[in-house]
This record gives C-alpha cells, structure tokens and sequence, in this order.
C-alpha cells in the first residue's frame, strides 16, 4: 500500500511535467490545428536555457524557471515565424511534416552546438525529503507540483479573463469569422505559441531538477507522451490536456512500480491506440465531424 | 452628393479562368442603407470577400471613407470600419453571448497583458467598460436577458440578432449583412426590418444587405444594386429596379409583373 501511495506522489510530478507540456500541444492545435510535433524540443531547449543560466550566471531556480519561459516563449514565437506562419493557408499535412522538420533541426542542430553528451543538472536546491507517514515527498517534487498549479491557474486566467484569451477562444472556434470581428490573427497565433512555448520552457527546468540530467534528444520521448496526454484529454482542450497529462504520468509510475519498468512507454502509446479506437475526441473534447 | 463612405471601383476577381464579378464599381454614401441583389451565383458573395477583405480583388481597387483599403488584411479592413454577419450564422457558438460581444469590441480598449494577468484596477476599470458597452448594445437589441447563454443554445433568430449586435460592437462605419433573413418567418423578418432601420438611424452607420426576400429589400432600402453573373446589372431605387425589364428579366425568366 506505501509503495502504492508512493509510485501516486511520484506520478503526481511526473504527470505535472506531462500536463505543462501538453498545454502547449493542445493550445496550438486548437487556434491553427497543428500538431506541433517540435514542441518536445522547445522543452528541451528550456532544460538547456536553464541549465546555462544556473551555471554559467548562477541564477536561482526562479530566475532560472522565469528567464527560461521567456526564452522558450520567444523562441517559440519564432519557430512559427519561420517554419509556420508562411504555411498556414496550406493544407495541414504540410505543417505537420515541417513541425518533424523542425523537430529534427532543434535536436540535431544542439547536438551539434553542444554535443550529445548527457550532462549534469546543476541541483540549485537541496533535495530534502519529508516523511509523510508511509510515503516520501521530496522538496523538488513539492516545487514540481506546486509552480505546475499556479501556471495552470494563470493560463486559466489569460485563456478566461484577458482580452487576449478571448481572442484566441474566438479563433478557436472560426478563425475567419475572428479576423471579420478585427481580431489580429497572426498576432493571436504567436501570442499562443509564446505561451504554449512558455510552459514547456518551465517543463523543461523542472525536468532537469527532477531527474537531474539534460540531453539534446531528451524532447524526443516526453514529447509525444505529451501529445498522447492531449489526445487523451481530447486535443483542443485545455483542462483536458492538464488532466491527461496526470493520468500519463500515474500511469507509468504505476508499471515502473509492478515491475515492467521496460514497458512504461509501451504502455502510453496503448494508452493512444485504445483511445483512439474508442474514444476518438478523447475525454473533454468535443465530436466534430470533419466535412470532405 | 457628398464624398461615399464606401467606395468600389472597377472590382474585377477571376478565378482560374472563370471571372467570377467582372468590372463592378459601386458605392455607399453615409448613413445609406444598400441593397445588394441577383439570382444564385451572381457573384454577391465574391463581392462581399474582396470589399471586407477576405480575397483580394484581382482588379480594381477599394475605398473606405477615401482612404484605400485594398489588399489590408481582414482584421485591419475589420479595424477601419467595416463588419459584417455572415450567410450561415458563424458565431463563436461556445462563448457566451456577452463574450462574443466582448470578443468584437477587443480594438476599442487598452488592456496591458500584466495589469490583466496582476488584476490592477486598470484591468477591472477596462473590463467594466467593454461590459457596460457590450450590454447596452445587447439591450438595445433585446438580448441582455441572454447575455450569459451560450451561444449556440439560443433559437435561430436570436443568433441571427446576435451576429448583428457582435458587428456592431466592432462600431463600424459601415456593416455587411449578408443575407439576414435567410430561414426567417414573415414575423421574424418584420423585427429583422425594424433592427436594420435601427441600425441606420440610432447608430449612424451605413448597411449594405444581401438579400432574396424582395419584399424586405424594396421596403427598406434606398438604393439597389443588381448583379446577375458577375455584372452589374442595374442600380437605382426599388421602384426603378421593379420597374427595370432586364431585372424582371434576370428574376423571373422574362416574366412581366415582377411582384415585390
């Protein structure tokens, strides 16, 4: 039963850095319908932005957390500049295939600058681990949880309450009727690449201080269980995808727990196919059928 | 007469080889209320999408209030002052009606991204305006009682009236409607009268209207334009236009009592 208990807290953060991720996948692909499979590699380039800071400037965590979310949105923001924005009126098959192109040139691209070696996460703070009767719960995994909370709850304002998230829900929902309405629609898109790209900078830092080593390909794998954590939450939605990122990262603590450690990741691609077969639009999203 | 507040000269828009509107010049004068008319495929909505912004024309350019709008993106045409409704009702159907409102007034206000996200008092100052705003115009337009419905849970018409008001709200100087009745009864469409009239006379702006129900069209408009494939067919007065035998023509096969 602790072990039980346990493998929950270790899912919680685990599926706290899914759900951050996934934000951004299901954020994107509700304004413009892209799956931003470069998405994982933003988080990567946080992880590294983070890494240097600590290192080369010694920032704090929060410095750390907060410079990489404005490089990372920045970043993001040019990512669509540049490999998106002249696309958009082109089928969607073309971004797709440009976001693995993007993907591959993040990660390839670093590990030329900085080589492929995994490299050590400075560890700014002390891990301390509390006793809480049966199961443990580390200072780290407290931070993980709790910075997770509070950018859910700004996102939730931004999306509800500012002029800005208005616009992105109206694009959203009929992005040329929006453009009629006067809303600048190449300025909501990077406005929401920015953010998107923003919490996936924070995912990275907060991974780096959780498993404590970095790599260029490290986006790769928790890139697409992100992605498998917004379809599961139904992709355009966003407390879906915070959601289904938990569910995620529970789900692979618990086989990491029982033993099929080697199957974890097995697991989750299950996870899309049997959701894909039976519950298309995933838990929150909406069935829309797609006219021909 | 004094300078249009919309001006349209010698659009032409061919797609592939298939012209699609063919040399149409037309105008709006302030405060005037247009009708736009033709058979199916006449070109009306082609029309509609190079003046609002949506295509560019592949000739000819466009006029808003003197200045040159051609070419500007949808959202800047939206921003100088020209909306619209759309044929098949495209409102934000999961957003409150209040929302979609909110959502057309966003040019009129300044509101910093951190004052919103700190929620200074700027924000609650900003945000109580465009409310006050928005929930005038739903009153005037008897909708305040549905402000906080979503959208698309309200009946036919009062998404028809919706769209209206969320047009309005980007306070245009002149407003689009793009066949209001369509789907309407006669009761419905005799409220739809007295909204655009409202429209023209309470808020000053200028209405240019697609339109098939004849009756609506010659009751309220001051000027007609017809267009039947691609060409400008006629323009004058709704009695000119009854009375004109190429219009009959066009409408009605050569039929001689063109029954409004």
């Amino acid at each position: 039963m602790s072990t039980f208990l346990q493998q929950l807290i270790n899912g919680l953060s685990l599926g706290s850095i899914y759900a951050l991720l996934a934000l951004g996948y299901t954020m994107v692909y509700g304004i413009i319908k892209l799956l931003n499979f470069a998405h994982g590699d933003v988080y990567m380039l946080g992880a590294f932005f983070g890494y240097y800071t600590i290192k080369c400037l010694h920032f704090g965590f929060f410095g750390a957390l907060i410079s990489s979310m404005v490089f990372c949105a920045l970043a993001g923001v040019l990512v669509e500049i540049i490999a998106y924005k002249p696309l958009l009126n082109s089928p969607r098959i073309t971004m797709l295939i440009t976001a693995i192109g993007v993907s591959y040139f993040l990660e390839n691209g670093m590990t030329y600058l900085f080589t492929a070696n995994t490299r050590n996460f400075p560890q700014v703070i002390k891990r301390v681990s509390y006793d809480l009767g049966p199961v443990q719960v580390s200072n780290v995994q407290l931070l993980i949880f709790i910075t997770t909370i509070i950018l859910l709850i700004l996102l939730q304002v931004i999306v509800q309450k500012t002029k800005m998230g208005r616009a992105m829900r109206a694009m959203a929902v009929d992005p040329d009727a929006a453009a009629l309405m006067g809303i600048n629609v190449s300025g909501t898109i990077a406005f929401t690449f920015a953010i998107g790209s923003a919490l996936a900078g924070a995912a990275g830092v907060l991974i780096g201080m959780y498993y404590n080593s970095i790599d260029p390909m490290m986006g790769l794998t928790p890139g697409i269980k992100a992605f498998v954590a917004a379809v599961l939450g139904g992709i355009g939605s966003i407390p879906g995808a915070a959601i289904g990122g938990i569910v995620i990262g529970f789900l692979e603590t618990m086989f990491q727990s029982i033993g099929l450690s080697a199957y974890k990741d097995a697991a989750v691609y299950a996870v899309l196919i049997i959701i894909l077969l039976v519950l298309p639009s995933g838990l929150f999203g909406k069935r829309t059928i797609e006219k021909v | 007469m004094t300078t249009p507040i919309l001006e349209a000269k010698e659009l032409t828009q061919k797609f592939g080889g298939l012209t699609a509107v063919d040399n149409v010049s037309l105008h709006v004068g302030v405060d005037e209320l247009v009708a736009l008319i033709g058979p199916n495929g006449a070109g009306k909505t082609t029309l509609f999408n190079m003046l609002t912004g949506v295509n560019a024309p592949t000739e000819g350019d466009v006029y808003l209030a003197g200045e040159k709008i051609t070419g500007k993106k949808a959202y800047a045409v939206a921003q100088m002052g020209i909306s619209r409704t759309f044929q098949n009702i495209r409102l934000f159907s999961d957003m409150t009606v209040l929302e979609n409102v909110l959502t057309a007034l966003t040019n009129h206000y300044k509101e910093s991204f951190v004052s919103s996200v700190l929620r200074l008092p700027s924000y609650y100052k900003t945000e109580d305006a465009m409310k006050e705003e928005a929930m005038k115009l739903l009153n005037d337009f008897g909708l305040a009682s549905v402000a906080e419905n979503r959208a698309g849970n309200l009946p036919y018409g009062a998404q028809r009236r919706v769209e209206i008001v969320r047009a309005l709200a980007t306070r245009p100087k002149v407003i689009f409607l793009d066949e209001p009745a369509a789907g309407m009864n006669p009761e419905e469409t005799a409220d739809l009268t007295r909204l655009i009239k409202k429209i023209q006379s309470e808020y000053h702006t200028a209405v240019l209207l697609i339109e098939h129900d004849m009756s609506l069209v010659m009751n309220i408009a001051e000027r007609i334009y017809v267009l039947d494939h691609g060409h400008l067919l006629a323009e004058g007065t709704p009695k000119e236009i009854q009375d004109n035998p190429e219009v009959i023509k066009a409408y009605l096969g050569g039929d001689a009592d063109a029954d409004a």
